[in-house]
């Protein structure tokens, strides 16, 4: 391994990274959320629960620390998002093989991507920290400044989870599988496991199985409460680290106390080491899944379906002379566009979904056929509103993508017939998800749920278009529709439940619902129209 | 059937003007764009085809202004630009098939068309299998049909011989030659052969500028008599290169033999020869930087 090169390899990858609009965005996102990581008291949120009537101090080590642990798990939960994609960037550009024709080892390449990513993320960090003093500063509770307090959190709590985020995210981008939305949806799955087994109610919990830092903080913090005050008390399971979000902290004016700083202890130490070394040894299990830019055959659960077209076999016919000029073509005629574009839209979609996928696809309109209508509404459709994530994810970048959009943008009527081609293949798609649930529906007289899950269908795929043509990328659109869906049709929260079936909806979602689905459908009309004035 | 181009101009905001005022007026026949790379050809292919508004001046299609109404001019046009990309999970016939669509032809009759394109782009035996299978000039050759669907009116190609193997690259030269008959075909390439012997004209653009602009044979006599061949000895060709404008030079025996193009005869014993396009772009390429030179130190 030559160190040199690997850091002049991350260098590289660093400069590409920092100089994409999406960079630049993510560091505005950062120091918005390095103000909103200390509310003040009284604020409607809490950023951190302790008990019902204490929290420390915003005082630099609190202010460090605090932020430090939001920024490890904002890392660990969208960091991972945000770094990934760097090896299968390079495998589109071609930058992959001319790299894999040169001397440079798996594990090397690999660590650079690791470090550059590493150094992208602490540079969110960075944002994180001087948005905190800047906080600290305007809440005014201690404006002392003690830099080496506020900062050596970041080093303890916030270096080791963005390796951790980094490494994984170099994990899945050398596994086929992983590399694509899939992976996305299970790294979500991957974050909440990792949280259930270092949750602080958890038994057996400790700072050994906590990736994020969290029960190192709580603990010592609560300790650091008992020293202040004796009779203090507080139930692990009341503890909360993150975004909690209450009408009734309105006004509650939360006793402080002074926090002197984390103990740099034994534990402490040792449980962020461990994580480190384990984050190094995914980038080790990632060199051995790594292909190097080798074209080889795809998984069999990776390959696609081929989705005939009806038309697909259509030939000449038998005996027709040989055509070797221009002057004995067909001549070509205009015909009925407004069901060809989203008919073609739709088959464009569905072609190449993996065989896995539609026999999945299949299983969940049967479970919606002979299931007990509660059961369907509260599991069934939910999860097949999730199904066609990776359908809708496509729109509205899928043209870019594949270097398409110059020849479909120079068609007539690009925006009125391909976008809304597009969005209405979306729709028709949405509501074949859920035909046996709406036709149960109907059948029962169930008009809200009904009507519910039509919006919906118009509203899911208006998202996809709208973060598709705008951010160019499917990820985005992945990453927002799985926690809207796992808060909202999952977890049966009204206002987030899309589908209106789990929860019931006051006139005011019903609302919402309809006017967000025509504003971000005007949106990714008008991103389209941008993209045609560039 | 005329496209009028005055005055047109584009600014990028990291790189300054790209392309500025331009002025052509195409009609039918195929018109062939030649320049170097980076001379803003591609940039003022997107114009045409729509995909790009022009920062400065108007392009008009039989006298409507395409930034206003670019549906007049898309129903009509055929486009294969630079960087054409295909979708990778569908055949050639699905992708034909959804261009089809997307270009609002009837699919009946675009079914019959589209065999036959390919048949023209000899493709119909890989007709049926994955895009993401096939070469860069199998790919070419999709997009070229693709370019063809709609039968269109104004044709625009942008270095639509990259990657075809030599025989495509002659077959697809005819059949543009043939197809600028009745419609208007813009052909933009940095290699001369390729509009040399089908052009009827030729608009020359180096530095984001209409250099020159006429018949082949125009251009042809803006170099008649300033092309010469000589012998030197191989370690003489660099001093040969900074000397003169070489165009060529061929290995002859243990001498090199050199085409350069001069105002005087280079050395006594060089020998004038008739000037091909090459030579006429060479020239007027190199002219076009030195005065672009003297203007940048003026």
């Amino acid at each position: 391994m030559n160190p040199s090169r690997i850091a002049r390899l991350a260098l590289a990858d660093i400069r590409e990274r920092t100089r994409r609009t999406g960079y630049l965005v993510s560091v505005a996102v950062m120091v918005y959320l390095g103000h909103g990581m200390l509310p003040a008291n009284g604020s409607t949120y809490r950023t951190f629960v302790l008990s019902e009537s204490y929290r420390p101090e915003y005082g630099a080590a609190w202010v460090g620390t605090l932020t430090a642990l939001l920024t490890a798990i904002y890392f660990l939960l969208i960091g991972h998002y945000l770094v990934k994609g760097s090896i299968e960037r390079d495998r589109h550009t071609g930058v992959g093989q001319v790299l894999a024709a040169t001397p440079l080892g798996k594990f090397e390449y690999l660590w650079a991507k690791t470090l550059s990513s590493v150094v992208v993320l602490l540079s969110m960090a960075a944002v994180a920290a001087v948005a905190a003093i800047a906080t600290q500063q305007l809440l005014g509770e201690d404006r002392g400044v003690d830099l080496v307090a506020t900062l050596l959190p970041f080093l303890l709590i916030t270096v080791p989870a963005a390796l951790f985020a980094s490494a994984s995210a170099v994990l899945f981008d050398s596994m086929p599988l992983l590399r694509g939305g899939l992976g996305n949806v299970v790294w979500f799955f991957a974050f909440a496991m990792l949280m259930a087994v270092g949750g602080l109610d958890t038994p057996g919990a400790s700072a050994w199985r906590d990736v994020t830092g969290s029960h190192m903080v709580t603990t010592q913090v609560f300790d650091g409460l008992r020293a202040y005050d004796p009779s203090a008390t507080a139930k692990p399971g009341d503890m909360n680290v993150g975004v909690n979000v209450n009408p009734k902290y309105r006004g509650v004016m939360l006793n402080t106390f002074p926090w002197k700083g984390l103990a740099w202890n034994a534990e402490a130490v040792g449980s962020r080491i461990l994580w480190s070394v384990l984050a190094v040894a995914l980038v080790g299990a990632a060199a051995l899944l790594f292909d190097r830019f080798e074209n080889a055959p795809r998984s069999p659960l990776a390959r696609g379906v081929a989705f005939r077209w009806p038309f697909a076999r259509v030939s000449r016919p038998a005996g027709a002379p040989r055509v070797v000029s221009a002057a004995a073509l067909t001549p070509a005629r205009r015909g009925m566009t407004f069901v060809g574009v989203p008919r073609a839209e739709l088959l464009l979609a569905l072609h190449g979904q993996t065989w896995w996928w539609w026999i999945g696809m299949v299983g969940l309109l049967i479970a919606q056929s002979v299931a007990p209508l509660p059961h369907v509404k509260q599991g069934w459709l939910p999860v097949a509103t999730f199904w066609p994530v990776f359908v809708w994810s496509a729109s509205g970048q899928r043209e870019r993508r594949d270097g398409v959009a110059g020849v479909l943008f120079a068609c007539e009527r690009p925006v009125s017939r391909l976008l809304t081609g597009g969005w209405l293949a979306g729709v028709v798609v949405g509501l074949a998800v859920g035909a046996p649930s709406l036709l149960r529906f109907a059948a029962a007289g169930e008009w809200a749920p009904f009507l519910g899950w039509l919006l919906g269908a118009a509203f899911v795929p208006a998202l996809a278009l709208a973060f598709g043509v705008w951010s160019g990328s499917s990820r985005f659109f992945e990453v927002l529709y799985l926690f809207l869906w796992y808060i909202g049709p999952m977890h049966a929260v009204a206002a987030l439940d899309y589908t209106g079936v789990t929860a019931a909806r006051g006139p005011g979602v019903w609302a919402a619902y309809g006017v967000l689905t025509m504003a971000l459908f005007a949106t990714a009309w008008a991103g389209r129209q941008r993209q045609l004035r560039a | 059937m005329h496209l009028v181009i005055e005055g047109v101009g584009k600014k990028y905001p990291s790189r300054g003007w790209a392309l500025s005022e331009f002025s052509l007026t195409l009609a039918p026949g195929l018109t062939g764009l030649l320049g170097p790379n980076g001379a803003g050809k591609s940039t003022l292919m997107r114009i045409l085809a729509t995909i790009t508004r022009a920062s400065a001046g108007r392009v008009t299609w039989d006298g409507v202004d395409v930034a206003k109404s670019p549906d007049s001019l898309r129903s009509v046009l055929g486009y294969l630009p630079q960087d054409f990309g295909v979708y990778p999970q569908l055949s050639a016939i699905e992708f034909l098939e959804y261009l089809a669509a997307a270009k609002g032809l009837d699919s009946r009759s675009a079914r019959l068309r589209i065999a036959e394109l390919l048949e023209l782009v000899h493709l119909t035996d890989s007709a049926h299998r994955p895009l993401g299978g096939y070469s860069g000039g199998m790919r070419q050759r999709v997009g070229i049909a693709q370019a063809l669907l709609n039968d269109p009116q104004l044709l625009i190609v942008d270095e639509p011989t990259a990657g075809l193997d030599p025989e495509e690259r002659v077959r697809f030269r005819n059949l543009l030659g043939e197809l600028s008959g009745e419609r208007i075909v813009l052909l933009s390439t940095h290699i001369v052969s390729d509009v040399e012997a089908t052009a009827s004209r030729i608009a020359l653009l180096s530095s984001g500028k209409l250099v020159a602009e006429g018949t082949p044979e125009a251009l042809l006599a803006r170099v008649e008599g300033k092309v010469w061949e000589l012998a030197v000895s191989p370690e003489h060709l660099d001093d040969a290169r900074r000397l003169w404008l070489v165009g060529a030079a061929l290995r002859r025996g243990s001498d090199v033999l050199l085409r350069v193009v001069a105002d005087e005869c280079p050395r006594p014993d060089a020998r004038a020869v008739a000037p091909s396009l090459e030579d006429a772009y060479l020239a007027l390429v190199r002219e076009d930087r030195a005065n672009a030179i003297a203007g940048a130190r003026a």
